[in-house]
Order: C-alpha cells, then structure tokens, then sequence
C-alpha cells in the first residue's frame, strides 16, 4: 500500500515550511507501516530552491529508514526545481 | 505598471510573498521571467529568515514598462556578523559581501549558499545590475564586471537590489 500525503500549501519558500512537513511525515508514519509514501503536489504553484534542498535533506534521511517517496501531480515550474536541486546534490556527492 | 513599496515584519515575509505573487500572476511578464522573479524573492526572503536576525524588512518592487527594480532591504546583523556566529572570519564588511556572492554558506553543509550565487548569474546573463550593501560594503555587479567600494554610513542589514531589463531568460540553465 501506498500513503499519500497532500500538500496544501501554494506557495513552499522557506526551509522551515520543509521542516514542518517533515513534521507530517514523521507522525504519518508513526501510524502507518506502508514503505511507499506519495506527495501530491496538486495545490503548489511554486517551490523555492531553499525549499527543495531542505525537502530533500528530510526526505533522503528517511530514505535511510527503508521509505520510499514519490511525487504527484507537479507543475513544470515545481519538476524543474526539483530535479535541478536533484542534480546538483548528486554532482556534490561525486 | 507595478508599484509596491512597503516596511514590513520580518516575521509577515510569507504574507507578503503571496500578495506579491498573486499580483505578479496578472502581469504580461515572459513567464521564464516570472519565475525568476519569484526566485529572487523567494532566496532573498528565506535569507531574511534563515541568516538575518531582522525584524523589519522594507521592500521595493517596481515593474515598468521593459525594467524591473527590486530592493529588499533589512535590519539585521549583516553578513560578516552572519558568518562570524558560525565561526567563519571575514576580514571585512567586503569579504562577508564576497563569501556570499561566491556560495559560501553559514550552515554546515555544501548543498547550500546557491541564493545569491545564482541571483547574480541570472543578472549578469540579463545584462542588469545587482547592487548588494552590508555594514560599509558595497559591491556593484554588471555583466563581466564587478566593483566594490566602502560607504561612508554603516548598514546595520543587508540591501539587495535588481535593476533589470524585463526579457526571457533561460533561468532554470543558470541557477546551481
């Protein structure tokens, strides 16, 4: 099974909207075994890249804990965002 | 035309974005410019939140016709402060200004410090001009050229402003 986790917020520029979302997960997941989580980014128009970056911290510490995440319904704004904070933390890692 | 100019509480920064965001939306801006914008107000805002220790912010935010002008301004400890707490020791006003603009970040971590760095990419590919003010330090930045110079009255915060013609841009190439 799958846990989706909508996301309400329009507009995600700050770190610390990133750590209140990480807030809950972390009690989502208190309640649910699933190992597959989705966020549903339906509603959001825009992420900073302070937001991703932060988002992705929590999310690839979690990762450690065997979850795995996804994301739905992102507009090109939002997946261009993302996967350029993606990219640059893999060429950091190298 | 778009003219907004307000002092606001740093803690109102959210407020305020999505006021400005929602007024932005109705304006004929090329939409790769439009999102530059709202990059530029997003990292300078969570710098606010995250390094500056402010409380009032004043913002500026002028569209007319083909130019843009934004100025945020506020009154925090500055950058060199920023960097001496965590344990990072810039000579000067000058050198903080330079830290930043080079990426260096006052968090633990080498993922971060792209806000400014990226801002300053994205003007220079515009052809427009960054000015960034902290404590004496001023530092003009243009295409292919950046100049520092030492002000006679202390800036207690930081002032960051973007003059820029308004054109498409190829943003999401450009930011780190």
């Amino acid at each position: 099974m799958e846990e989706k986790i909508e996301i309400k917020e329009k507009y995600l520029i700050f770190r610390t909207q990133a750590k209140s979302l990480a807030n809950l997960i972390l009690k989502k997941l208190t309640y649910s075994k699933d190992v597959k989580i989705a966020f549903d980014f339906q509603n959001v128009k825009f992420i900073s890249r302070s937001f991703a970056d932060e988002f992705l911290n929590i999310l690839s510490r979690l990762s450690i804990k065997k979850k795995q995440f996804s994301f739905l319904n992102l507009n090109p704004a939002v997946l261009k965002m993302i996967n350029l904070v993606k990219k640059q933390r893999q060429k950091i890692k190298k | 035309m778009y003219y907004y100019e307000k002092t606001i509480n740093a803690n109102k920064l959210f407020t305020e974005y999505q006021l400005i965001y929602s007024e932005l939306e109705k304006l004929p801006l090329p939409k790769s410019f439009f999102q530059f914008v709202l990059y530029c107000l997003s990292e300078l805002f969570d710098n606010v939140k995250e390094h500056s220790k402010a409380e009032r912010v004043s913002l500026k935010l002028k569209i007319t016709g083909k130019m843009i002008l934004l100025d945020i301004l506020d009154n925090g400890i500055g950058f060199r402060k920023s960097y001496l707490r965590k344990g990072i020791v810039p000579k000067d006003d000058k050198s903080a200004i330079e830290f930043a603009l080079s990426g260096l970040s006052t968090k633990d971590t080498k993922e971060r410090g792209f806000g400014l760095y990226s801002i300053r990419q994205a003007i220079e590919s515009l052809g427009g001009e960054m000015i960034i003010k902290s404590g004496k330090a001023k530092t003009i930045i243009s295409k292919n050229k950046i100049e520092f110079s030492q002000e006679k009255k202390i800036l207690k915060g930081v002032e960051v402003i973007i003059k820029s013609e308004i054109k498409e841009i190829d943003f999401y190439k450009l930011v780190r």
